[in-house]
């Protein structure tokens, strides 16, 4: 990971490789500090640092996020542990960052994606 | 050897806002069906007069001034009005008139002999109207050749319709094209010389887009008092003399707008912008009888300045279109943002986008360092 990411830093706590770095979707966008947590056995979590990530309107909440706040980059299926951090995950949080500005712009979210059912 | 291809625009701030500006004049375009109406009105009103007696003995030379013919027309802001001014130039001098009143007669006469253009005939101060259905109109301005000036150079009625005044709009067009650095491929010295074909926003010089852009600025800032407007020919003129060259609208319109708020600041009593073909020629004469309006073009041009400097520091695309929609407008602001997004997702459905290494920024697949876009579908919860 740092070898293809130069800028970001690596931490090490209990069971977590911790990725964090900087990110600039766009050479208009804002500059955003995110973190990425390598799991064992689990799919990585990727938060926004900062700046803070906002709602539009306080009553929805912001796309393609879990209710933990962390970013929702692909479904299930689209990740397996063999994969590399680096190859997938950075590149789809550039993306991620780029159409959370854009849906703040325009209140319209041109990423695509699946929003799932509610559960009861 | 394969060439790379270009970077993306995302990936350079200047190339990423002038895409946007780019994508604001393309929707401040006339379409081209309403071109070519004008167009046709224009060609058919044009033979009227060369062939109707009472002005084909002073045959007339016809032809259009304006933002069409220089490539600078702006959709109205709301409504759908829309003009075309054009010149019908008689080869005599000024004293075959007793004043400028009879030459703005003798037009009108002509027009009320055509029982078609009869109804649609409207007196103005300066010229004379033709009202078309669809909120068109055509504007045709009585002229005699200046023969004390030369060249192209005209004599026009002035305001009060005392005197005559002199014009050089075929001068003005064409040294608008040669500071845009594009030569026109055909001269307007024809009879009913026929109007440039439109050229699409892609393909204009930049010093039309940001004559475009200032219109259109111009536009939403005095939606609500268009008396304190600034006229259209001395934003063209100020563009013209200020543009100092290179592709780039936005870094151009900067410039102009930033040598334009100095020389407002410092004209006293006040800037006198002249015809370049013909300074004989004050465009901006309005100011002397309007100070009020000329205050106000001062404050607006430092305004806008400052405004325009500040988009270029802005970071954030919300922002961004924030900025946009004050300067130009909300609709506009956040249509150009959402196609140019559009534009990005249809690359990222071809899998032809990547990310720098170093940065994260979106790019063409294109250059060093890069990582593939690879596909992926966003999903909102655990399963």
């Amino acid at each position: 990971m740092s070898s293809t990411y130069p800028g970001f830093r690596v931490k090490f706590s209990r069971n977590v490789v911790s990725w964090v770095g900087e990110l600039q979707p766009s050479a208009i966008s804002e500059t955003y500090t995110v973190k990425i947590d390598f799991r064992l056995r689990a799919r990585p979590k990727v938060w926004v640092l900062s700046p803070v990530l906002k709602r539009r309107d306080p009553k929805e909440k912001i796309r393609h996020t879990f209710s933990d706040g962390s970013i929702c980059l692909h479904l299930h299926e689209e990740w397996a542990p063999e994969m590399f951090i680096a190859e997938r995950i950075v590149p789809w949080l550039a993306l991620w960052l780029l159409h959370y500005e854009v849906w703040h712009a325009t209140g319209k979210w041109l990423g695509g994606g699946h929003e799932p059912t509610a559960r009861k | 050897m394969a060439i790379a291809p270009a970077p993306l625009f995302t990936e350079s701030s200047e190339a990423q806002i002038d895409d946007l500006l780019m994508r604001i004049c393309v929707e401040l375009q006339l379409d081209e069906t309403r071109y070519k109406l004008a167009e046709a009105k224009y060609q058919a009103v044009g033979t009227w007069l060369e062939t109707q007696t009472l002005v084909a003995r002073l045959r007339p030379s016809i032809y259009p001034q304006g933002s069409m013919p220089l490539g600078t027309t702006v959709k109205p802001l709301s409504g759908d009005e829309y003009d075309l001014d054009f010149v019908c130039e008689f080869v005599c001098g000024i004293t075959s008139f007793r004043s400028p009143i009879d030459a703005l007669d003798l037009v009108e006469r002509a027009l009320r002999a055509n029982a078609l253009y009869a109804p649609m005939v409207q007196r103005m101060n300066r010229c004379i109207r033709l009202n078309y259905a669809h909120n068109f109109h055509l504007d045709i301005l009585p002229a005699c050749k200046d023969p004390q000036n030369g060249g192209s150079c005209i004599l026009v009625p002035d305001r009060r319709l005392r005197e005559w005044t002199p014009s050089n709009p075929k001068g003005f067009v064409a040294w608008f094209e040669s500071s845009s650095r594009q030569m026109l491929s055909r001269t307007l010295l024809e009879r009913a010389a026929p109007l440039p074909a439109q050229q699409a926003a892609e393909r204009k010089p930049p010093l039309k887009l940001c004559v475009q852009l200032w219109k259109r600025w111009r536009d939403n800032r005095y939606k609500n008092n268009p008396d304190l407007a600034p006229v259209s020919v001395v934003i063209t003129a100020l563009a013209g003399l200020t543009y100092r060259g290179g592709q780039s609208v936005s870094t151009a319109l900067g410039n102009i707008l930033g040598e334009t708020a100095k020389a407002a600041r410092t004209s006293h009593p006040r800037l006198y912008v002249l015809n370049p073909s013909n300074r004989g020629e004050d465009l901006s004469e309005r100011w002397d009888s309007k100070p009020g309006a000329y205050r106000e073009f001062v404050s607006g041009a430092i305004e806008f300045e400052a405004e325009w400097k500040e988009l270029s520091r802005l970071r954030g695309i919300d922002k961004i279109t924030r900025s946009l929609e004050r300067l130009f407008g909300e609709d506009i602001a956040k249509q150009v943002v959402e196609k140019q997004t559009r534009d990005i997702e249809a690359r990222r459905a071809r899998n032809e986008l990547a990310v720098k290494k170093t940065s994260g920024i979106i790019a063409g697949l294109a250059g060093t360092s890069v990582e593939r876009i690879l596909p992926n579908t966003f999903y909102g919860e655990e399963k």
